[in-house]
């Protein structure tokens, strides 16, 4: 991995964090002015994601960045620290904050360098430490259960990439001239020496002579030492020294030799060497450097371990207000989950059995509350069950919130924990805690084993970056794979056979297929919550800008759309959003007026509808004046100038024509007629559309419709000619054959057919293409009638050739946009049709104002007026 | 069909083999009529066999639709239409030639694809400059080849003209 590629990476999580934060502290800000409290959780998560980035930035020498985000993390401990309200001045420097940070995160990925951004960061820390009222300075909040071997804390609620490099757990150093060879030869002796050291530490416990045996280890940890430090790799060196230090002690005796004491060398020998393997493999110097941490459990006395440890602890853990939390475990377990708790601000501590958890809870008695028992059970035979069936009997028991480490699932660890958990009079949120320990649980239980295997020393993420070319090529081949399989299960040559095992076969790989196809689909397929969230930034913004009340409600924000949606639908999102506030949603006095609440309301909403994604803006505010569009409209000849008896949403229309605006006064944010209509660009792109409805004086709605580009879809596949064509099943509304009498024309020519009540246009799609038909009479051959938003278009084939599920693929850039083709699709003959665009086909043919114009002349009797 | 290597060129893998070194200098050639053209090589990704196409309305001529090639919907053109020659039925001798050019691909359709041949940079003239027709500016160079000549294309202009940017824009 290169230097860049971390900066990529680095500037990627960074902008994700950014991102998360913004709508953090709006919530933190809406909360705050309610209670005038800030909610602790929230403000940590805050502080999580500043230290995150600074500890990354300062690991990549982005010095600027480290400063700003180290300031910023003072200025919110202060949050943490006392309780004081968020003002909307506060808010306002964070916000500003991150808009800086994004500044520098931009030039950062182009530049790989953060330099030239002194001045701004200057100014920036100046703000941010002005309005850190009187708080001490306090350089980083270390949780107070870790002892001072491992210098840095731990972000143990917080598990990314970032850890990744980190600099708690990875320590570089400046680059040397270092030839590969030399390199090679270092990385191997150092395996034989450590390796030589292990042996000797594992002699040494069989050994009559243990002292001899871990003499010879220290001294190859010596030499090892000595050859790191002429490499010029300090991180090793420093990690050995620790190692060797104790290896000292143990031969001079002030520390035992004892077997768990070597248990705990082992594992930071396997540290070294998984720091050297990836070393060998050239990467950078790198060490965890967390694992020092173990060095802790390091007995000095010849009394029993555990006792030690807890003694240790409670002499570390600071007094809290909140009161002390006591933790009984495995020492992995006792770790993670301390020091998650201690991130919560309790005090905690620890004890490894029974008898020593009795002693804590005497010693504490008396001076502290006891909030609470985090208990590990490895099983139900565990004696610390017995241990605290006792304890929960007697009369001053505190909850207790058990960890099964053998539970078969978490669910039901949690499930068992949370009913203490209810019961937990702490003044946190009972689900907060369960949430930090349930963390805490999962990296106790990585803990082991991310020691023993070098392979993995690595964070575990969950998911992965993968480039969408890869993903395209593999729904493109799952596509095939289908087609494919269709093609051999029902291979015209097995017709008429009677193959019992093979139908089983091919029913298995049916299924398979299937699910394997549903996979691939849902792989590009991404949540709008990201992009939702950042709309209550601008909402924010905007608001306070122009003194209104705004609350925007987000409403099926984990709708998954297709990747490309996300990135286009951003833009189009923010003009209508933007426009929803300013020209909207009226000022608070004018809203009061008008006898509607002072805060405005605006839903911002996605689902799914049929097979288009819908995407919905709904304000409450003053509403489209259609009288104004349409004088506007009128006057730049957008429209004829008798446009009275157009629908409503043909008047809305008009606001999508670029450069169109009715606004008297032009703001800076919207009123210039320059935003809608790159809203109308995107969603074109998209092959989406837009429908606008609105009453005037109670609220608009914009609703964005956009074709789900990557989904499966149930198709008819008709013929015209020699052309085959699906149209959509879920915008059929019927088929049929009409009779002579059911068809009529218009003076202009126009078919109609005339189903039941309705009168409906007729479309020829081979006249449209300019191709031939077999059949030119409409009562021989067939009439689709699709609908679209109300509107419906006969559409006439040839025959119908039957329904199939259908993927959708678009048609090649080369063609531009074809009329009336939203895509294709394979048929299982390997042959393509084209899929028919219902949506463009109705605006384009289904012409209300000619269905307007024979409903009033022909039919007004029969059809209630519109 | 006459390979100079001895390979099949339905092989996929033969293309691919083939690294940028190479490829220089290289080749296809195939026959619209009577007179033999020649493609650069590493602009060819394949070459199967004529397979019917779905039309694709509003499209000009030459477009004769696109065609399902393993999962993968292309174009394709019938260069004897862009060239303005008359329409040829199609037979088993028609191909599909699979070009990729800035990572589109778009097959054509030719008479017969002949082989691959070797035409060093030197032996390479320029097009004539007479402008006898519009299709003269799809010409990258005549390569003189022993006796014979054979048109090279410029596969970028064959496939991205004006005409089709045109075509592409006013569907916009």
């Amino acid at each position: 991995m290169t230097n860049e590629h971390f900066i990529q990476t680095f500037v990627q999580e960074a902008r994700d964090y950014l991102e998360e934060v913004e709508p953090a502290i709006i919530e933190l800000k809406h909360q705050s002015d309610l209670t005038g409290e800030v909610d602790h959780e929230a403000i940590d998560s805050i502080f999580r994601l500043f230290h995150s980035m600074k500890g990354s930035s300062g690991f990549l020498q982005l010095d600027n960045i480290t400063r700003v985000t180290h300031q910023a993390e003072t200025f919110l401990d202060q949050f943490r620290k006392q309780t004081i309200p968020l003002t909307a001045a506060h808010a306002e420097l964070i916000f500003k904050t991150l808009d800086f940070l994004h500044q520098i995160l931009d030039f950062v990925e182009e530049h790989q360098d953060d330099r030239g951004f002194e001045r701004a960061v200057d100014a920036i820390v100046r703000e941010l430490s002005q309005n850190a009222l009187t708080m001490e300075v306090k350089p980083e909040p270390s949780p107070p259960v870790m002892p001072q071997l491992a210098d840095e804390p731990e972000d143990s609620g917080f598990t990314s990439a970032f850890e990744l490099f980190s600099e708690e757990s990875i320590l570089e150093l400046p680059e040397i001239e270092i030839t590969e060879e030399i390199r090679q030869r270092f990385a191997q002796e150092g395996e034989e020496l450590l390796e030589a050291a292990e042996e000797a530490l594992l002699r040494a416990s069989d050994s009559q002579d243990p002292f001899e045996q871990v003499n010879e280890g220290f001294r190859h940890i010596h030499s090892f030492k000595g050859n790191c430090g002429f490499m010029g790799f300090a991180a090793l060196e420093r990690f050995s020294h620790e190692i060797e230090a104790v290896l000292e002690q143990m031969v001079e005796g002030t520390i035992p030799y004892r077997r768990e004491n070597l248990q705990i060398l082992l594992e930071l020998i396997d540290v070294l060497r998984s720091g050297l393997s990836s070393l060998s493999r050239g990467g950078k110097e790198s060490i965890d450097r967390t694992a020092l941490a173990r060095l802790r459990d390091i007995s000095t006395s010849d009394t029993p371990s555990p006792q030690h440890v807890a003694e240790k602890s409670s002499q570390t853990a600071a007094p809290s207000p909140l009161g002390a939390i006591l933790v009984i475990g495995r020492p992995p377990f006792q770790h993670a989950a301390g020091t998650a708790l201690s991130e919560l601000g309790l005090e905690v501590h620890t004890a490894a059995d029974s008898l020593e958890g009795d002693r804590q809870i005497q010693q504490l008695s008396g001076i502290r509350a006891l909030r609470a028992l985090v208990v590990e059970l490895a099983s139900d035979s565990d004696p610390l069950f017995a241990w605290l069936t006792t304890i929960q009997s007697s009369q001053a028991s505190p909850p207790v919130i058990v960890y099964f480490p053998q539970a078969k699932s978490k669910l039901e660890s949690m499930l068992r924990a949370i009913q203490v958990a209810q019961a937990l009079p702490l003044p946190v949120d009972p689900d907060q805690l369960l949430r930090f320990v349930e963390q805490a649980i999962e990296q106790a239980s990585t803990l082991p084993s991310e020691r023993r295997d070098i392979a993995k020393k690595t964070v575990h993420r969950k998911d992965i970056r993968v480039d969408l070319e890869k993903l395209d090529s593999l729904v493109d081949l799952v596509g095939e794979l289908v087609i494919a399989e269709a093609m051999v299960t029902r291979n015209p040559d097995l017709e008429g056979l009677e193959l019992e095992n093979f139908e089983r076969a091919s029913h298995h790989l049916r299924r398979l297929t299937a699910s394997l196809q549903d996979i691939a689909m849902s792989v590009r397929m991404i949540p709008l919550s990201a992009t939702f969230r950042r709309m209550l930034r601008l909402v924010h913004d905007i608001s306070t800008k122009y003194h209104k009340k705004i609350k925007l409600e987000l409403v099926g924000e984990e709708t998954e759309v297709d990747k490309n949606i996300i990135e286009l639908i951003a833009d189009p999102l923010i003009h209508i959003i933007r426009n929803a506030c300013d020209h909207g949603v009226e000022a608070p006095d004018e809203r009061l007026a008008a006898g509607k609440p002072d805060t405005g309301h605006i839903i911002l909403e996605a689902r799914h509808v049929g097979g288009e994604v819908w995407i919905i803006v709904q304000d409450d505010g003053r509403g489209l004046n259609r009288a104004k569009i349409q004088e506007k409209a009128i006057k730049r000849g957008l429209l004829p100038a008798d446009s009275s008896g157009l629908a409503d949403d043909q008047v809305f229309k008009m606001i999508f024509e670029p450069g169109f605006s009715t606004a008297d006064k032009v703001t800076d944010i919207s009123g210039r007629g320059v935003g809608m209509d790159v809203v109308k660009k995107n969603l074109a792109k998209l092959k989406g559309r837009i429908d606008v409805r609105s009453k005037f004086g109670q609220g608009t709605s914009m609703i964005l419709r956009i074709p789900l580009t990557l989904a499966i879809i149930e198709g008819m596949l008709v013929r015209v000619g020699r052309n085959n064509y699906t149209i959509p099943l879920l915008s059929i509304r019927e088929s049929l054959r009409p009779q002579r009498n059911q068809v009529f024309y218009t003076p202009d020519g126009q078919e109609i057919l005339k189903l039941r009540d309705e009168i409906i246009p007729v479309l020829r799609l081979h006249e449209l293409y300019q191709r031939k038909a077999d059949i030119e009479n409409l009562w021989e051959g067939i009439l689709v009638v699709i609908e679209d938003n109300r509107r419906q278009l006969a559409i006439f084939v040839d025959e119908i050739i039957g329904q199939q599920k259908t993927v959708i693929k678009g048609l090649s850039g080369f063609f531009g946009d074809a009329r009336g083709i939203s895509g294709c699709t394979i048929l299982g003959n390997g042959q393509v049709s084209l899929i028919l665009d219902v949506g463009s086909l109705v605006d384009a043919y289904a012409n209300t104002e000619l269905i307007e114009g024979i409903r009033n002349t022909e039919d007004a009797d029969v059809l209630p007026p519109q | 069909m006459a390979v100079n290597t001895g390979r099949d060129m339905f092989d996929e893998d033969f293309f691919d083999d083939e690294d940028e070194d190479t490829q220089k200098d290289k080749f296809l050639t195939f026959r619209l009529g009577k007179e033999e053209y020649g493609i650069e090589i590493q602009h060819v990704s394949e070459i199967i066999g004529m397979m019917p196409t779905t039309d694709v309305p509003d499209m000009p001529d030459f477009v004769r639709g696109v065609i399902n090639l393993r999962g993968q919907i292309i174009p394709v053109i019938d260069v004897r239409l862009r060239f303005q020659m008359p329409f040829k039925e199609y037979t088993d001798r028609t191909s599909i030639v699979v070009v990729k050019v800035n990572e589109i691909s778009i097959g054509l359709i030719v008479d017969i694809v002949l082989e691959v041949i070797n035409i060093p940079e030197g032996n390479i003239s320029l097009p004539p400059q007479v402008n006898k027709g519009k299709s003269s500016r799809y010409i990258q160079g005549i390569g003189k080849v022993g006796e014979s000549v054979k048109i090279i294309l410029d596969a970028n202009k064959l496939l991205f003209d004006e005409e089709l940017a045109l075509l592409a824009e006013s569907n916009d």
